[in-house]
């Protein structure tokens, strides 16, 4: 049983990849070993714990549950990506202020999932905010203050389009 | 763990996947989301020879709604059916089962031919399709067929499909003006896997229950429709000791299975009690 290398073109926080890989790799490892975007975390490996989820073409999906020949052409969007430089996402500053973590290790998965919601409705409810908090699994925080955090990184991205 | 080898191919055209689907042989499968198969193949619990990506076939990802029924091609995700503001008026039920599936990452990515291709017993798909009475498109090198709900759910994660065949869409007839559907579910956690699935359909007419049934899904090998005297329901107006007779009922005519988390008796228990809130749902919005 052969499965001979792709050669594949992934676009990763707007830089452009072309690699070969094995289709059996999850695009959780290649993006990870391969392309050393190790932002991305890997916990369950099965697409229950949600600490793997990257945006795919704008779109919220779990790293672990595709294969990278999947992804070929496709713009990915990881934690990396948020940041402006030194600059940090709102959501990032939030979560900073509001004590949104304790050992990080789900931080990038709620990072990615609630910037693709905020990507997706601009004005998220508080109901839709918790909607998206069971998504993934956090161990540390008791959700609370990951909560506090988006309801403030959406108030002051609230503020912004209003300017 | 991680999947084993397996050959890869990536077709642009129908005819070109049935082809290749043919030609890599019975231990070959189409990928459609990957959300059931990806991880069943990292705890190597399914190992297919060769993947048929289904990805750049975008003819199958579509959801039309005409003469009263609904077609939906397979490739179309459960975040599209939540999202569809045409089913939402015309057959309500698709993206309210649609929301209650995983987590928004899955259903981006999940289609409902891949649901009901994988046949888990704990999905919702295979239920509502049994209930609402649709069929599914099967195409192969061969020609092509339809096969009624009945007949294509055989079994834990079996269907009528042949090893060369594509689950290319999906036809449900809209329940009439005077029916109403009701799905209730219990799962422990938002998200999780069903442990009980009770979808109830009544029909109306002036005021008395003409027609009724009712669909059990996630206990045991393939949703059912259990065999029960509907008499106390039908030819009246509903009511509760109506609808608590039905559910005795039902408790002996389904044969939910154990798992470590509830045993049969359990999810039978649960099974009776989603029974008893789909039909009550049912009857209290009767047109």
């Amino acid at each position: 049983m052969t499965s001979s290398p792709c050669t594949i073109s992934l676009t990763v926080n707007g830089e452009r990849h072309d690699i070969q890989v094995e289709p059996r790799r999850l695009l959780a490892d290649v993006l990870r070993e391969d392309l050393g975007y190790t932002g991305t975390h890997l916990s369950c490996e099965i697409g229950v714990c949600g600490v793997c989820t990257i945006l795919v073409d704008g779109e919220a999906a779990r790293s672990c549950l595709m294969f990278a020949v999947q992804a070929d052409g496709a713009e990915i969007t990881t934690v990396e990506g948020l940041a402006d430089g030194e600059t940090l996402h709102p959501l990032q500053e939030a979560f900073w202020e509001h004590h949104a973590l304790q050992c990080g290790f789900c931080t990038p998965g709620f990072l990615i999932t609630l910037h693709g919601l905020f990507e997706r409705t601009a004005d998220p409810s508080d109901e839709e905010i918790r909607e998206a908090l069971d998504d993934v699994l956090c161990r540390c925080t008791g959700y609370q203050n990951i909560a506090k955090a988006t309801f403030a990184a959406r108030d002051k991205l609230r503020l912004r389009v209003k300017a | 763990m991680r999947p084993a080898s397996f050959e890869y191919v990536a077709p642009r055209t129908l005819p070109e996947a049935c082809r290749l689907l043919a030609e890599l042989g019975p231990d070959a499968r189409p990928l459609a989301g990957g959300q059931s198969l990806i991880p069943a193949m990292t705890l190597r619990v399914a190992n297919p020879s060769a993947l048929v990506d289904l990805r750049h076939l975008d003819e199958l990802r579509s959801i039309a709604v005409r003469d009263g029924i609904v077609s939906i091609g397979a490739r179309t995700t459960h975040s599209d059916l939540m999202r569809s503001a045409s089913l939402q008026k015309a057959l309500p039920l698709l993206p309210e089962v649609a929301r209650q599936i995983g987590h928004a990452a899955v259903r981006n990515r999940g289609t409902l031919g891949g649901s009901l291709a994988n046949a888990d017993p704990a999905s919702e798909w295979p239920a509502v399709l049994l209930a609402l009475g649709g069929r599914v498109k099967a195409v192969s090198q061969r020609g092509e067929r339809w096969i009624d709900a009945e007949d294509f759910l055989q079994g834990v994660f079996t269907t009528a499909l042949a090893p060369d065949e594509i689950l290319t869409g999906v036809e449900l007839p809209v329940p009439g003006p005077q029916e109403r559907v009701c799905f209730k579910e219990y799962a422990r956690q938002t998200g999780a896997f069903a442990v009980a699935i009770a979808i109830a359909r009544v029909e109306f007419e002036g005021g008395r229950v003409s027609r009724a049934g009712l669909v059990i899904g996630a206990c045991g090998a393939r949703p059912v429709a259990p065999e029960v005297d509907w008499s106390p329901l039908v030819g009246s107006a509903p009511s509760d000791a109506a609808i608590d007779r039905i559910v005795a009922e039902v408790g002996d005519a389904i044969e939910p299975h154990g798992d470590p988390h509830f045993s049969s008796e359990d999810r039978r228990q649960i099974a009776l009690t989603m029974a008893r809130r789909a039909l009550t749902g049912a009857v209290r919005h009767q047109p």
